[in-house]
């Protein structure tokens, strides 16, 4: 009788504060959709190419506008709320693509809040204050990301997966 | 500057046994004389000499502003300045201009560091003046002049034979005619054409521009006219951006007809479209690349001839040599004669002494047998003579001794010298031949025929089939100290060396293991060998063989066409007049700078030092200026598709175009431009890239299509993120409505352009953000991209009316950071999959 080989299941254990983070651009994403979701039940039209703009004194006869505009602009907006999505399950998962990208998507995010909270740039969708909470809950993401312990528990699962 | 001659055939000491009987006239000995040089120098009567190392001022000038481009792209300028759209012109025009500046300065520089290094190498010519031969410059000889010609030298003016001793000149290079030319009294020499045997003197009739050379405008030194691979393939890729461009052009007229667009928009996009299809600035920062590069080999006593010598050093797969004066010092000295059957040693060293008095022109060989020698015991007179040819291995002198038939006085005839595989007529003369041979010893053969007289059969002198073996002369050549090395250089970087030499095969191959070739018997090949071989064997040889001996030029030229047919890259190192052939077939032609007149002439690089070791230093540099070149190709590619699939991207959603001229202006000079002419420089250094298709194109390709992509992506966020987060207040119209979100979406879009060719410019230079250990390491590219983007977007944003944006607003900027970096994230990813390594093989499976 030959005693089979026992399996070592090899895991790294996901750190509190990823997961945390990860539910945070989960729900944060989700919030987003479903706000988009709303809007683009609120649209006088969903079929993306008849009447756009409905503006009484522009005097354009409707059948030469051909594109929705606020359909495509919402369906654009919705399309990138799935990113944090997508990001969150890949933290979750700890994929280091996830950890690259969300590093991308949090400086994007951080540097131009800063700039349009101090009126560098225009940012006609927000305040000031609500500017600096969005520059701040993406530093402190790009904080937990850019930890060293936090990079190498990203690398651990690299190495395991290859 | 004149220098005498000693050796000279026509110098006094030599007169009575050199000088050609039918050379009687004292006027040709003497030559002119100072005051009729001077008469001659004061009336102009000189051959003013055109010196062309490199192109002319007016060549650099013209290839670099009339170009297919710059003329095409030049009209289109001119109509949007017409149609009163200056601004545009004048950014569109910035390329052109950079292009025309940066290309002319530095080819201008280069030609004047280059033409300076080339008068270690001017050429020469022999006269005969005042009774004295002297070398003088081609450039001061004067109509009327008396020229000598030896082996090797080539004839600088047009003239009159006044004197032959079995003259024979190729005229090869000028008509084709691969014969030689048998030059009698009277008979014309052209200029141009070079002494193959024999000797003689010619009086200079055309000079100057009257001369056939300067006639038919390309002389010997531009025969050839080939690109190196890399040219072929960057050409290749050149070429379909610019029938891509055909079509794009036709569809954006078709499109701009049906879309009402006008005609001022139309020329503008124009504009916009050729700058992006056709790599313009690669073709200079090539072509700047090239000409710095020939100045920086020419700094390791390598002097470039052909520009693109430069690129070829690079490419090169087998490297054939001489043996003599390339691996050997060509300083031959006799160190043993060895007398065969009845002869004892003062007999045979009388043969030789009598050979070497009476022949007209000495090679190497001559020289040390005259120095060991000396003088023989009794004056003889000379009957006739068959001057030693490298296609029949043989010279022969034919003597009329005084007292034939006293004892101890020579009873021969006819005295031969040259290979013993040839003269020799018993195996046992040929096995003691072979046996100094492959101890890497030059053996020449001494044979004596009673026959009074060589026979001449279809212009073939006729060997005696009588012969007598006499003895053998042992030669003994010291090999260059550098050589080993230089060697060993070459094959660890996959260099193949291959000795092809008229010595005997046994000798060449005991110098080429000496040197470090690994050489064995099934990878030696004779002359009589080869011409047994059929052509597909032959071919086989060529490649097989590491050792080719007692070949002939032409064979050597066969040798080396096989190789090339082959797919091989061929470069051939000589000095001789043998090489000649053989370098014309040659991918890469390299000379010895004291080699034959003609071989320099045709040569693509001279050695200007006469040594092997500069190779390698040249073949370094070489590979440098490849590297760069490879560079500048992946910068401008990447960017150009990457604007072309984003112009096609936008196109098809029937969204406004994307981007301005002068926003495409901006893109290219700061991300692209600068870095490229930072490389070529030697300022930034790149990391190294082995394979054009793979490393290149490949990666431009896949970088371009995800760079456009993020474009693309950006100006469609950008356009309706700007149109849905308006508080409109204005009423749309349908003039505004495309209008209302182009402004941000092309900023978005040119900024992430930017931001996208800075992280492109960083991979080339070995920086990847995503390892943040190379931001630290390589700060230079670090901080100058850095700058080159900010100061790029502060220009933009600055100055938003002139390049046609509206400064991005927050979600605007959010897109330029986010989406480069993420692209390029995805970029490493496909590169690194596995999926891409594999494409190529899944490709091809059946």
């Amino acid at each position: 009788m030959v005693n089979p080989i026992p399996i070592v299941k090899r895991s790294v254990k996901r750190p509190l504060i990823i997961m945390g983070l990860s539910m945070g651009m989960t729900g944060f994403s989700l919030i987003l959709i479903y706000l988009r979701l709303q809007n683009l039940r609120s649209l006088p039209s969903l079929n993306p190419f008849i009447e756009t703009i409905h503006n009484q004194q522009s005097g354009i006869p409707l059948e030469e506008v051909t594109v929705n505009v606020a359909f495509f602009f919402n369906i654009a907006v919705l399309t990138t709320s799935l990113v944090p999505l997508i990001l969150g399950i890949g933290l979750w998962n700890l994929y280091p693509w996830a950890r690259a990208i969300s590093m991308c998507l949090l400086t994007s995010i951080l540097f131009p809040n800063l700039l349009a909270a101090i009126g560098v740039i225009s940012d006609r969708g927000a305040t000031g204050t609500a500017n600096l909470g969005i520059s701040l809950a993406s530093a402190i993401g790009l904080a937990i990301l850019s930890h060293p312990q936090i990079a190498a528990t990203f690398r651990k699962k690299r190495n395991i997966g290859s | 500057m004149a220098s005498q001659l000693s050796d000279s055939p026509l110098s006094p000491q030599n007169s009575t046994s050199a000088i050609p009987e039918n050379l009687d006239s004292e006027n040709l000995v003497q030559g002119l004389t100072t005051a009729e040089v001077a008469e001659r120098v004061a009336s102009g009567d000189v051959n003013v000499v055109v010196f062309r190392s490199t192109r002319t001022y007016k060549e650099i000038f013209k290839e670099n502003i009339f170009t297919l481009f710059h003329i095409s792209f030049g009209i289109i300028l001119a109509l949007l300045a017409v149609l009163g759209q200056l601004t545009d012109a004048f950014f569109s025009g910035i390329t052109i201009l950079s292009n025309i500046v940066v290309g002319v300065y530095q080819e201008v520089k280069a030609k004047r560091s280059l033409d300076k290094l080339a008068l270690l190498s001017v050429q020469q010519a022999t006269v005969r003046r005042d009774g004295v031969s002297l070398i003088i410059p081609l450039g001061e000889v004067v109509r009327d002049d008396v020229i000598e010609l030896k082996p090797g030298d080539r004839a600088p003016v047009d003239g009159e034979v006044i004197a032959s001793a079995s003259l024979e000149m190729d005229e090869s290079l000028l008509t084709g005619e691969s014969d030689s030319m048998p030059k009698q009294l009277g008979d014309t020499v052209l200029s141009g054409s070079f002494c193959i045997s024999g000797s003689g003197c010619f009086r200079a009739v055309k000079i100057g521009n009257e001369s056939y050379a300067a006639q038919i405008s390309q002389t010997s030194r531009a025969y050839k006219r080939s690109l190196t691979p890399l040219q072929k393939k960057i050409n290749a890729v050149v070429e379909i951006f610019v029938f891509a461009l055909l079509v794009a052009g036709f569809l954006h007229l078709i499109a701009s007809l049906n879309s009402g667009r006008t005609p001022v928009d139309t020329l503008r996009y124009a504009a916009v479209i050729i700058n992006s299809f056709v790599p313009a600035g690669l073709v200079l920062s090539i072509s700047v690349a090239l000409a710095l590069g020939a100045v920086e080999i020419s700094k390791k006593k390598t002097l470039i001839q052909k520009i693109n010598a430069v690129d070829s050093m690079n490419s090169v797969l087998i490297l054939c040599t001489d043996k003599t004066g390339t691996l050997t010092k060509n300083q031959l000295v006799v160190q043993d004669l060895i007398p065969l059957k009845n002869y004892d040693c003062d007999y045979l060293k009388e043969f030789i002494a009598i050979y070497v008095t009476l022949i007209a022109s000495h090679n190497s060989s001559a020289n040390a047998m005259a120095m060991f020698v000396g003088i023989p015991k009794k004056l003889y007179s000379k009957s006739s003579e068959i001057p030693f040819s490298s296609v029949r291995k043989w010279g022969s002198v034919t003597v009329q001794p005084d007292n034939q038939s006293e004892s101890g006085q020579v009873t021969a005839e006819t005295i031969i010298v040259g290979s013993p595989e040839i003269l020799f007529t018993s195996s046992e003369s040929k096995l003691k031949a072979q046996e100094y041979a492959s101890q890497g010893i030059r053996v020449l053969a001494v044979v004596t025929s009673k026959e009074a007289q060589i026979e001449i059969k279809d212009k073939e002198p006729q060997l005696p089939l009588v012969r007598e073996d006499c003895g053998l002369v042992l030669l003994q050549d010291e090999m260059r100290s550098d050589v080993t090395e230089t060697i060993a250089y070459l094959q660890a970087k996959g260099i193949e060396i291959k000795v092809i030499s008229g010595d005997s095969a046994d000798t060449v191959a005991a110098i080429a293991h000496q040197a470090g070739i690994d050489v064995t018997p099934e990878t030696m090949f004779t002359q009589s060998e080869l011409d047994s071989f059929d052509l597909g064997k032959f071919s086989h040889a060529a490649i097989k063989g590491r050792v080719f001996g007692r070949i002939t030029p032409d064979t050597k030229r066969q040798l080396i066409k096989a190789m090339v047919k082959r797919g091989r890259y061929v470069a051939m190192v000589g000095d001789g007049v043998n090489d000649v052939p053989a370098f014309k077939e040659a991918q890469l032609a390299i000379a010895m700078n004291d080699g034959a007149q003609i071989s320099k002439d045709v040569a693509d690089i001279i050695l200007l030092d006469n040594s092997l070791a500069t190779l390698p230093q040249a073949f370094q540099a070489g590979d440098e200026i490849k590297q760069k070149i490879l560079a500048s190709a992946l910068l401008y590619l990447t960017k150009n598709i990457m604007v072309i699939l984003t112009i096609s991207f936008v196109g098809f959603m029937q969204l406004p175009f994307p981007i301005e001229p002068r926003q495409l202006t901006i893109l290219t000079f700061f991300m692209v431009s600068v870095p490229t002419i930072l490389i070529a420089v030697g300022i930034l250094k790149v990391k190294r890239i082995h394979n054009f298709l793979k490393d290149v194109l490949g990666y431009s390709l896949l970088a371009g299509l995800i760079g456009a992509m993020a474009m693309t992506l950006g100006y469609i966020l950008a356009f309706f993120g700007g149109l849905g987060l308006l508080n409109i207040d204005i009423p749309i119209t349908l003039e505004n409505f495309m209008e209302i979100g182009r402004g941000q979406a092309q900023a978005v879009s040119i900024m992430i352009g930017v931001v996208y060719s800075l992280l492109v410019f960083w991979d080339a230079c070995h920086i990847s953000v995503w390892r943040p250990r190379t931001l630290l390491k390589f700060t230079f590219p670090v901080n100058l991209g850095l700058v080159l983007v900010i100061i790029s977007a502060m220009v933009m944003v600055a100055m938003p009316e002139l390049f046609q944006i509206v400064p991005p607003d927050r979600l605007g900027w959010s897109l330029i950071l986010f989406l480069p970096f993420t692209a390029n994230y995805l970029l490493r990813v496909i590169q690194c999959s596995s999926f891409l390594r594999q494409l190529p093989h899944a490709l091809t499976q059946p």
